[in-house]
């Protein structure tokens, strides 16, 4: 049978470029600068899949693919070379959860100087020094404390930075790692203090050294959350240079949710012990949930409603007298 | 063979540059319920279109109860979407993609439960 395809036209005349062999060679090549660049990407896409028979053949493949980019530099530099095509916020990698919990241990660490208040010694103070840059952070429940003390120091002369992030935590680093944000805002800020007010998303299992999961609220989970507690204030309290105000959550109406938040305050309590003479622990227990959770509170023999509808956040009545709190504090320190 | 070398690079960067070029981050929408959408990003959809697709796969999501699933067999705004969750005691944590054709819409929520 004749080959009417005419397509030995381009032989004849010289104008063939590719054969179906290059192309075949060409697809290898690109598979190949796949795998060695984005092979990561691709056991990520695999691991975010619900289970299933193709999840399953996605990591057959990405996983080797993974192993074999995290084992080159390339991936690295062609994220690097496009990051600038991607809106994603870069948080600093240094100080991130990922190690936090295999680093815990080891030789016991020598007791420092800035472990002591120095009005807990009855030594003197440290000479204020002038707030210029106050940084208010945390999840959903450092709103609206963020407004009211912005507010308060309007025309001071202080900057106030607000960083809020909805929905985060310290124990859910799959949405937002709390250990790269905070050395990514003392980066960006550089804050004579820093307001931290989180804990309302927590409760989430988190990995031991070991890589298993420890779930809430045992005293494993709670050494897990305060190792990671300890390197956000570290990182907050700039080696010294910079003073930290911890706020701890108030009782939840929520059962599992008071729950959580007991554990999280005493976490909290124990991470910050280091440093006693930077970082403050502000304790909102005694004065919004004195017996437990309550709508209200007693002041100056009104009773005013401090919580918002929810159960779980302060509302602008309480956050305002929580502001008061936190600025006496700040006071203590600095000059505003 | 250089030619080969020089298509076989422009393909693959081809294939390597989209994935990371054309997803725009969104501000979400007021989530309609106890919780947020804490991430919203639209490929080839505007941010519109993708906050419109975030509210109606919540819609979806909720029609049965605040706990409840949308099928990934069910239209949202023509799109189709899949969902991986992370769920404790207090709350829902998922991670949503939208597809439809070579449109994405991916977001992520934490309802309180």
């Amino acid at each position: 049978m004749p080959d009417d395809s005419l397509m030995n036209r381009f032989d004849r005349n010289g104008l063939t470029r590719f054969r179906a062999r290059d192309g075949i060679f060409a697809l290898l090549v690109c598979a190949l600068l796949l795998v060695v660049c984005k092979g990561d990407g691709l056991r990520a896409q695999g691991e975010r899949m619900e289970p299933g028979w193709d999840r399953d053949v996605v990591l057959f493949f990405g996983k080797p693919a993974g192993a074999i980019a995290d084992a080159l530099p390339f991936a690295r530099a062609v994220d690097d070379a496009t990051a600038f095509l991607s809106p994603d916020e870069a948080l600093d990698g240094a100080g991130g959860f990922e190690r936090v919990a295999a680093q815990a241990g080891g030789e016991l660490p020598p007791v420092t100087a800035d472990a002591f208040d120095p009005v807990a010694i009855g030594a003197e103070p440290p000479r204020k020094e002038p707030l210029r840059t106050l940084l208010v952070t945390g999840d959903s429940m450092a709103q609206p404390l963020d407004a009211e003390l912005a507010t308060a120091l309007a025309g001071r002369g202080v900057k106030v930075v607000r960083d809020v992030r909805l929905g985060t935590g310290i124990s859910k680093s799959f949405l937002l790692d709390w250990g790269q944000l905070s050395t990514t805002q003392v980066r960006r800020s550089e804050p004579d203090a820093t307001v931290v007010f989180i804990g309302a998303n927590e409760g989430f299992p988190m990995e031991d050294a070991s890589g298993q999961e420890v779930e809430c609220c045992s005293a494993d989970w709670a050494a897990l959350y305060a190792n990671r507690a300890r390197r956000m204030a570290d990182t907050y309290r700039q080696g010294g240079n910079g003073r930290v105000y911890w706020i701890t959550v108030p009782t939840a109406r929520d059962e599992d949710r008071a729950k959580i938040g007991r554990v999280v305050n005493a976490a909290v309590r124990v991470a910050v012990q280091p440093w006693a003479s930077q970082v403050r622990l502000i304790d909102t227990v005694p004065q919004f949930a004195p017996r437990g959770y309550a709508d209200a509170v007693t002041i100056d023999g009104r009773r005013r409603i401090v919580r918002a509808a929810d159960g779980i956040h302060l509302n602008e009545e309480g956050a305002g007298l929580l502001a008061d709190t936190v600025l006496a504090r700040l006071g203590q320190d600095f000059t505003y | 063979m250089s030619r080969i070398a020089v298509f076989a690079a422009a393909l693959a960067l081809l294939v390597i540059l989209p994935g990371s070029a054309q997803a725009a981050t969104c501000k979400p929408p007021k989530y309609p319920g106890s919780g947020y959408f804490t991430s919203l990003k639209a490929t080839k959809v505007s941010c519109s279109e993708a906050g419109k697709v975030a509210l109606a796969f919540h819609k979806c999501r909720t029609k049965r109860s605040d706990t409840g699933r949308c099928s990934v067999r069910t239209s949202v705004r023509k799109f189709k979407c899949r969902e991986t969750r992370t769920t404790i005691s207090t709350e829902i944590n998922g991670r949503v993609k939208c597809t439809r054709g070579s449109r994405r819409v991916e977001l992520t929520y934490q309802h309180n439960t």
